[in-house]
């Protein structure tokens, strides 16, 4: 039985500027061309393994975001194909889900609801997600009122509720005091170590964590592919391709 | 076209559950930070029946004759007035059903289909909770219960899939081109005047009656006003049910027609 959970075939992604409104609805009905194209992706061929940790570096509009939501299910490629086998699970938005004039704990039920974590499965983890997201005593605060990084915890902790084959992540826990941040990544880290079985593709956590954690690495450059293999050498090639000290 | 609409039911089947929390969520956050989130619902519908009745009944009092209806004018207004509400509040509602949750649709991978349904189910508690009142006034007001309320849920539902298919359609356009919102939000101002809620459309000219036959909202209205305040059938009046179904079709044909070609740009789009 093949091991592969993502498969991507010549993929191209294109995102299309018109100069307003009308221009834009005029090219998506009927096809007039927009007054500029960006290739976000182009020609992207790539197959991932059951239970390999993978790192995708690249800068900003590299393309990695668009490469990690296409894999995702969410962003629709222009041309190829998209092959997933599993259940995906991905932490693209810190605020998705999440409004910061209700209270924490609505907050932690309706990013549950988001991302389709089962209400009895928060019911069940709910003291331990209060703990973690350090909200005891703002459970009935508004998210806005409750310590900095809450949301970063909070997501965090309902997201690792989540049963999944494939995880992918997109967003890093820079947000609030290094201490909070610190504790985001070692509960990733356990969660990690605890689920060999799952697939992992990240794509923020820099250099350090890559080496640690993945044993794959893909590196990308102007939305093409420039290496896929062994992370140690994706970071050498990353370091160059993008003149990193 | 059917599999985009077999595809939209199957979506909003697999997520009922998600769909439903949502719908609660979407009225919390309307009132959110608010201590009497249920008072302020109905404050607002409450307070303008009674605004139209007395500036009606008494600056207007030729308008209030009503032809046909078993219940006081009060009564007549007031249901009217109450299903009106609903789709008053989804068609502007309904419109921004998509833009409102961009971030869900572009950022997670959430299954934007039960969005529209989400939103129109949210307005639908309110809608049950001022047909209670309406119901509570029109039995205070000395009308006997009867078996034509039984068309009551029939005419909900009608209003309910009319609802959805707007939000679809309205909210995928008000995407992709954004001058669409505001569009509707100065045809909301007129939608009032223009759908025979505050005056009796049976008693215009055949021609108003038939410009009216195509205005679905004033179908709705009409209905619930037929079930309790005037006593007539659904199947009574073949020709306005024809019609109303022209146009609820013609709704469904568009918000398909839109789904199918957009629902893959929209994360491109939406925020």
């Amino acid at each position: 039985m093949s091991n592969k959970v993502v498969e991507l075939k010549n993929i191209n992604k294109e995102y299309y500027i018109y100069k307003n409104n009308f221009g834009r609805i005029l090219g998506i009905l009927f096809g007039k061309k927009p007054s500029e194209t960006i290739y976000a992706l182009k020609n992207v061929s790539l197959t991932i393994e059951k239970g390999e940790r993978v790192y995708v570096f690249g800068k900003i509009n590299s393309g990695v975001s668009t490469l990690q939501k296409i894999m995702a299910g969410i962003v629709y490629p222009t041309s190829g194909k998209v092959i997933t086998n599993g259940e995906i699970n991905c932490y693209f938005g810190k605020a998705a889900g999440f409004d910061n004039e209700m209270t924490c704990m609505d907050n932690m039920y309706m990013r549950a609801n988001v991302i389709g974590v089962p209400k009895e499965v928060i019911k069940e983890h709910e003291e331990e997600i209060v703990e973690f997201a350090e909200i005891e005593n703002y459970k009935n605060i508004a998210l806005k009122q409750a310590l900095k990084g809450t949301p970063a915890r909070l997501g965090l902790a309902v997201h690792l509720l989540k049963d999944t084959d494939i995880y992918l992540m997109d967003e890093n826990f820079s947000q609030g005091a290094v201490e909070s941040k610190q504790k985001c990544e070692a509960r990733f880290n356990e969660y990690i170590e605890a689920h060999p079985e799952t697939t992992f593709i990240i794509s923020v956590l820099g250099i350090p964590w890559a080496k640690k954690h993945c044993d794959r690495g893909i590196v990308l450059y102007k939305g093409e592919i420039v290496f896929d293999g062994p992370i140690e050498e994706a970071v050498q090639e990353y370091k160059e391709k993008y003149n990193k000290a | 076209m059917i599999q985009a609409l077999i595809n939209i039911i199957k979506t909003n089947i697999k997520h009922r559950d998600q769909m439903w929390e949502m719908a609660k969520n979407h009225q919390k956050k309307q009132y959110r930070g608010s201590d009497m989130v249920l008072l302020w619902a109905f404050a607002k519908p409450v307070m303008y029946i009674f605004v139209f009745f007395f500036a009606i009944s008494i600056g207007f009092k030729s308008s209030t004759n009503v032809e046909g209806i078993i219940t006081p004018y009060f009564v007549w207004l007031s249901i009217g007035l109450i299903s009106f509400f609903y789709m008053r509040d989804m068609i502007l509602n309904g419109a921004n059903s998509l833009k409102k949750y961009g971030v869900l649709v572009a950022r997670t991978k959430f299954p934007m289909e039960i969005l529209p349904t989400s939103v129109a189910t949210s307005y639908m508690f309110i809608h049950l909770g001022m047909l209670a009142i309406g119901i509570v006034l029109a039995l205070l007001f000395r009308t006997p219960p009867s078996i034509y309320w039984l068309q009551i849920p029939f005419y909900m539902l009608l209003m309910y899939i009319m609802a959805i298919f707007w939000s679809l359609a309205t909210g995928i356009i008000s995407v992709i081109y954004r001058d669409f919102y505001n569009f509707l939000q100065v045809a909301n101002q007129a939608v009032f005047w223009l759908s025979a809620i505050l005056f009796d459309v049976n008693r215009l000219g055949p021609r108003g009656q038939t410009a009216f036959l195509f205005n679905p909202i004033t179908y709705i209205v009409e209905g619930y006003r037929n079930a309790i305040c005037r006593h007539v059938w659904f199947w009574e009046e073949p020709v306005k049910l024809g019609c109303f179904l022209l146009m609820l079709f013609v709704m469904i044909f568009v918000a398909l027609l839109m789904y199918r070609k957009l629902r893959k740009r929209l994360p491109d789009v939406i925020v």
